[in-house]
């Protein structure tokens, strides 16, 4: 498969332009919602939204074929006062100058947005009230610390939602959800107390699906008239197809290929506008969009080139629009990242396997377009064919990063485990980066960011941070005063389950919050049962509602460094407690010694059990803890072994630690080995990685491998790796990523990044430009442990 | 039944190792050879002698290694090549950099089934297994033939790569323990043998027929090197060989490369180096040719 011209016009752009802010949305948003004071918020959110998608000045940009953008630009990030502008008033001038994701903004436009759009939000945006109203004990470890992270749900939206396209979208179209809304309405009654929320519900998604519909039609009309004017007899019809296509989608189900893209565009588009969201996933495209694809090839109307046409540019599409985010957020979610998970391969409802031509189509168009985006998840299970396999070990050989390979009867464990009828389990895709996951529900995937390292260090320090002295956990015994190995792990756990409790608090804070101020009326008729219910699904309108995801940050620092205090100081007696808090206190200068023995003590990621069984013990008693706590709705928690980007900023705040790390350098990600320290090879970092009981950590796990390139250079290279994710799979893993670059070409990559724009690098959950990482991120990816031949 | 050993001395376990033969193998390098060949890129694998390697590169010299040194030596000065000196590790211990190795330890056959039990799982995915390499593998037929029965018990199938210069008497009840076995056919002129690997050939064409009558399956392997084995005559020599007394038996050439010379140098022998220059493609390719024009099939494990 090449690319087509076009293709290559729309790529170069991409990848050329910086990102710029449109401040249009936060604009009309503010301004509809000076017009609205007194009316239920979520009819003023879906008044916004409508007024935006009747005002925006729309525009269709030279050679697309799928249209839309939530901004002036065609790589525009947009604002979000109603969640948080403080952040924004703070940052925007630096937002060109940052290391991190910077985004191009005007003077004029940040003068505008200081005078006409922020005075209206103070006191009114979610942030300042999460800050009013949590618990000072719970502040002082949850805002911008590093500890236990959750800016991304009360500074941002939510996102962490896979639209319904099966059964919903596709089968009804928004007219059809519009005539649901409007009949369930018709049978309510003011007169009924229980019904007036669902009356308030129901007209905000009137609103919302007039609003959509009427985007769309806004786009049609400008296409007519663009054709009307354009003098290239080719782009002129292509012009004129768009106008049709827009004409019907998404008011109605598709009756193309073209159509059912441009329709999957337009929800991302209203998901968008609604909320700047994360991981607002496309979920299982292959599965949905196949009988669209198949009935045109068959019936004539599409070749096989024009398909994947229309595929590579639906991937431009999601990584055009940036995600909005606060510098303190990047350090987490680096890349523009949007974590917009799109998943192909795996078993159908039935248990028959599910690959197609899309799902190869899909694999191939990330490796043709080389976008950040979608975040590209395989399903690999027992039975699956030998020819999609071989594709997936194709594309890891590219050096892309893509795509994330899950063991498909993984995720359906997961799924069974948090209560899903099996049906529905076998039909999982991701959310975000590693997270099983299923269209009809609402759940925060990524609630909070825990740093397991931080409870670690106040067990060890008295309670206080090393780096600052500040007391930050539970009251601790000195260092010296420990008497068995025991008595150290146990205190270790007992300062996790402190961070856990607060994790807890500032998640329900937030999620009572998010009911009452930033409803999703849009997104609402996206998920299956909110109509049906009458409620939103923020408010756990969704058939399913699934519990929070707390993430554990560092599980193998504090593993490995778990160990050092059992070898050296109990077993060994080498050194005293005494005398490493010492060391861990300066940094391990003038302990120069003591760390090489520290770092001679087994470390997990190589099959050590002594320890990996230690890793396991701090994950199993994690899952215990989380599953102890329930959310707003009464469901359980979920604990995950994640990624993103998170283990370099929790480890700026944590000192030194036993395992021979020193202070601020970065943890580990998800169930993934301290980066450098797997020396065996992939395969034991698979094995210690299996041990961990992955099935009931419901909420993801994550192991991230580099590969040489000279190990997938070859057909029986690929065929092997092929066969070793297989054998890692049999043993109840949920997922491995691979990076297949040589630090040659990463060393290359740091001197003429303008040579390396495109090169694809993977950082934790998600693959992203490696010239836009930071030049501490482009250190930590070459840290990581290049598993090679002799 | 031949003498057994529970410990042999080991260079190297290499998992992952996907060029030495099926799937994904698990290579197990065994200390000591009577060859030198002179583009050796496993200079340690010489002896079965413990030795140190020291990474100038990691060195920050804090002598640390010289006051740990029961035998007063430095070994950050390559101070080592000494009577008394026994590479005993003591400098590696303490050495903050992993500046310091040693090179070729003494393991139990427990030790290396552990190891190879749980790399058996990607054997099964995959159709690998173990490769014993070296050095020359047969050298320790007494480590060798325990081996050989353990992991056949663990369902797991041996292969073996060997240089053919060994005493075929001792270790003939080894051979059809195998499931394949590559051998290296360096040069077909004696003398020119003699010349390049310190011995000249009659053995190893002789051992070569014998392993072949066992009928395992076998690989030839050619490392490939412009100044040593690539002209015509030599090929067309090695082609009649095979085809006259190995038929069934096929070939793979393996490209001359540098990347011992790190080894040389951490070893301290840097001057023992060779350089010889690698064959292009063209070359390799017209090698090749050969020996298909003589109906020798080509099987790459790559």
């Amino acid at each position: 498969m090449n690319t087509t011209q076009r293709i290559e016009r729309l790529r170069q752009n991409y990848v050329n332009s910086k990102p710029s802010v449109c401040i249009e949305r936060a604009r009309i948003f503010t301004e509809s919602h000076m017009r609205t004071e007194g009316l239920p918020t979520p009819i003023r959110r879906a008044q916004a939204f409508y007024d935006f998608c009747n005002e925006f000045e729309v525009k269709i940009f030279e050679d697309e074929l799928i249209v839309g953008t939530a901004g002036k630009f065609r790589r525009s990030g947009i604002l979000t006062p109603e969640f948080s502008w403080k952040w924004v008033d703070k940052e925007m001038d630096q937002f060109d100058k940052r290391p991190q994701d910077p985004y191009e903004m005007t003077d004029e436009q940040r003068s505008y947005v200081r005078k006409n759009i922020f005075p209206y939000w103070k006191g009114k945006s979610l942030e300042e009230h999460f800050l009013s109203i949590l618990p000072a004990e719970t502040a002082k470890i949850a805002v911008d610390t590093g500890i236990v992270d959750n800016d991304s749900k009360w500074r941002q939206a939510v996102g962490e939602t896979t639209p319904d396209y099966q059964d919903v979208l596709f089968p009804l179209g928004f007219q059809g959800i519009l005539k649901q809304a409007e009949d369930a309405l018709a049978k309510l009654d003011f007169a009924n107390p229980e019904d007036l929320d669902k009356i308030t519900f129901y007209k905000s998604t009137i609103l919302t699906s007039k609003g959509i519909m009427r985007f769309a039609e806004r786009y049609a009309a400008l296409a007519e008239q663009m054709a009307k004017e354009e003098h290239n007899e080719e782009r002129c019809k292509e012009l004129l197809c768009i106008a049709k296509v827009c004409r019907n989608v998404p008011a109605n189900p598709p009756n193309s290929f073209h159509e059912a893209v441009q329709f999957v565009w337009f929800v991302q588009l209203g998901a968008i506008i609604s909320e700047n969201p994360l991981a607002l996933n496309p979920g299982r495209f292959d599965q949905y969009m196949f009988p669209f694809f198949d009935a045109d090839i068959k019936g004539g109307v599409l070749n096989k080139e024009a398909g994947e046409e229309l595929v590579q540019a639906l991937w431009l599409k999601f990584s055009e629009w940036v995600w909005t985010i606060s510098a303190n957020t990047t350090g987490y979610f680096a890349g523009y990242n949007q974590f917009q998970n799109l998943t192909v391969g795996g078993r159908k409802r039935d248990g028959s396997d599910a690959t197609n031509e899309l799902s190869y189509i899909c694999l191939e168009a990330t490796d043709k377009v080389r976008t950040h985006q979608p975040g590209l998840s395989v399903r690999i299970h027992s039975d699956c064919p030998q020819k999609f396999l071989d594709a997936v070990t194709a594309l890891v050989s590219k050096g892309t990063g893509f795509p994330a390979i899950h063991n498909d009867q993984a995720g359906a464990q997961m799924l069974l485990q948090a209560g899903y009828e099996p049906e529905d389990a076998r039909d999982w895709s991701n959310c975000g980066c590693v997270v099983p996951h299923f269209r009809k529900t609402g759940q925060w995937t990524a609630a909070v960011n825990i740093n397991f390292a931080a409870a670690l260090e106040y067990a060890l320090n008295e309670g206080k941070s090393r780096l600052t002295g500040e007391k930050m956990g539970l009251d601790a015994k000195p260092a010296a005063s420990y008497a068995s190995f025991e008595e150290v792990k146990n205190a270790t756990l007992e300062q996790m389950k402190n961070l856990i409790y607060h994790s807890v608090v500032a998640t329900v804070v937030a999620q009572k919050l998010h009911t009452q101020l930033v409803p999703r009326p849009f997104l609402s008729t996206c998920i299956e049962d909110c109509i049906k219910n009458g409620k939103d699904l923020s408010n756990g309108g969704a058939h399913y509602n699934v519990g929070p995801v707390l993430t554990g940050i560092g599980l193998a620092v504090v593993a490995n460094s778990l160990a050092v205090i059992k070898k050296l100081v109990y077993e060994d007696k080498v050194t005293t407690m005494a005398e490493l808090n010492n060391a861990l206190n300066a940094n391990w200068v003038g302990y120069e010694d003591l760390r090489a023995k520290a770092l001679r003590v087994p470390k997990y990621g190589n099959d050590d059990d002594y320890v990996d069984d230690i890793a396991k013990e701090i994950a199993n008693y994690y899952y215990k803890e989380t599953r102890s706590h329930k959310d707003i709705f009464g469901s359980k928690f979920n604990s995950a072994f994640m990624g993103i980007s998170n283990y370099i900023p929790t480890g700026k705040v944590v000192g030194a630690t036993p395992c021979g790390r020193e202070a601020k350098k970065p943890i580990t990600e998800g169930v993934s080995p301290y980066a450098g320290s797997d020396v065996s090879s992939p395969l034991a970092a698979m094995r210690s990685s299996a041990k961990m009981n992955h099935d009931v950590h419901t909420g993801g796990t994550l192991l991230n491998l580099r590969l040489s390139e000279e190990m997938v250079k070859t057909p029986k290279g690929r065929k092997d790796l092929g066969n070793i994710i297989r054998a890692y799979f049999s043993l109840g893993a949920f997922h491995v990523q691979f990076n297949t670059l040589s630090t040659e070409v990463l060393r290359k990559a740091q001197k003429n990044p303008e040579e390396y724009k495109d090169l694809l690098v993977r950082v934790a959950g998600y693959s992203t430009q490696f010239v836009n990482l930071s030049p501490e991120m482009q250190e930590a990816i070459i840290a990581r442990t290049a598993h090679t031949t002799m | 039944m031949g003498e057994c050993s529970n410990k042999g001395i080991v260079i190297q376990l290499q998992d992952y190792s996907i060029h030495d033969g099926d799937g994904v193998r698990t290579t197990i390098f065994l200390a000591g050879c009577k060859l030198r060949c002179q583009w050796c890129a496993n200079p340690e694998s010489w002896t079965t002698k413990s030795k140190l390697v020291f990474y100038r590169h990691k060195c920050i010299g804090c002598m640390k290694c010289a006051q740990a040194c029961p035998v007063n030596l430095v070994p950050c000065k390559m101070d080592r090549h000494n009577d008394i000196f026994t590479a005993c590790g003591k400098c590696v211990e303490v050495c903050t950099q992993k500046a310091l190795d040693i090179a070729c330890s003494e393991k139990s056959a427990d030790d290396l089934v552990h190891k190879i039990e749980r790399d058996a799982l990607f054997f099964r995915y995959s159709g690998g297994g173990v490769t014993f390499s070296g050095g020359e593998p047969f050298l320790q037929h007494k480590f060798l033939r325990v081996l050989l029965d353990r992991f056949e018990e663990l369902g797991v199938n041996s292969w073996v790569e060997t240089c053919g210069y060994f005493n075929f008497e001792v270790v003939q009840d080894l051979i059809p323990k195998f499931d394949h076995i590559f051998l290296d056919i360096k040069h077909m002129d004696s003398e020119k043998h003699k010349e390049f690997t310190g011995h000249s050939n009659e053995l190893i064409l002789e051992n070569a027929k014998k392993i072949y009558a066992a009928g395992v399956p076998m690989t030839i392997r050619i490392p490939t090197i412009v100044e040593v084995n690539l002209a015509d005559e030599n090929l067309e020599k090695t082609a009649q060989f095979i085809r006259n007394n190995l038929p069934l038996a096929t070939i793979e050439l393996l490209p001359y490369h540098e990347l011992g010379k790190a080894k040389y140098i951490s070893l301290g022998i840097e001057d023992k180096f060779i350089k010889f220059t690698t064959p292009t493609e063209d070359q390799i390719s017209h090698a090749y040719d050969i020996f298909k024009s003589y109906g020798i099939e080509v099987t790459e494990y790559r």
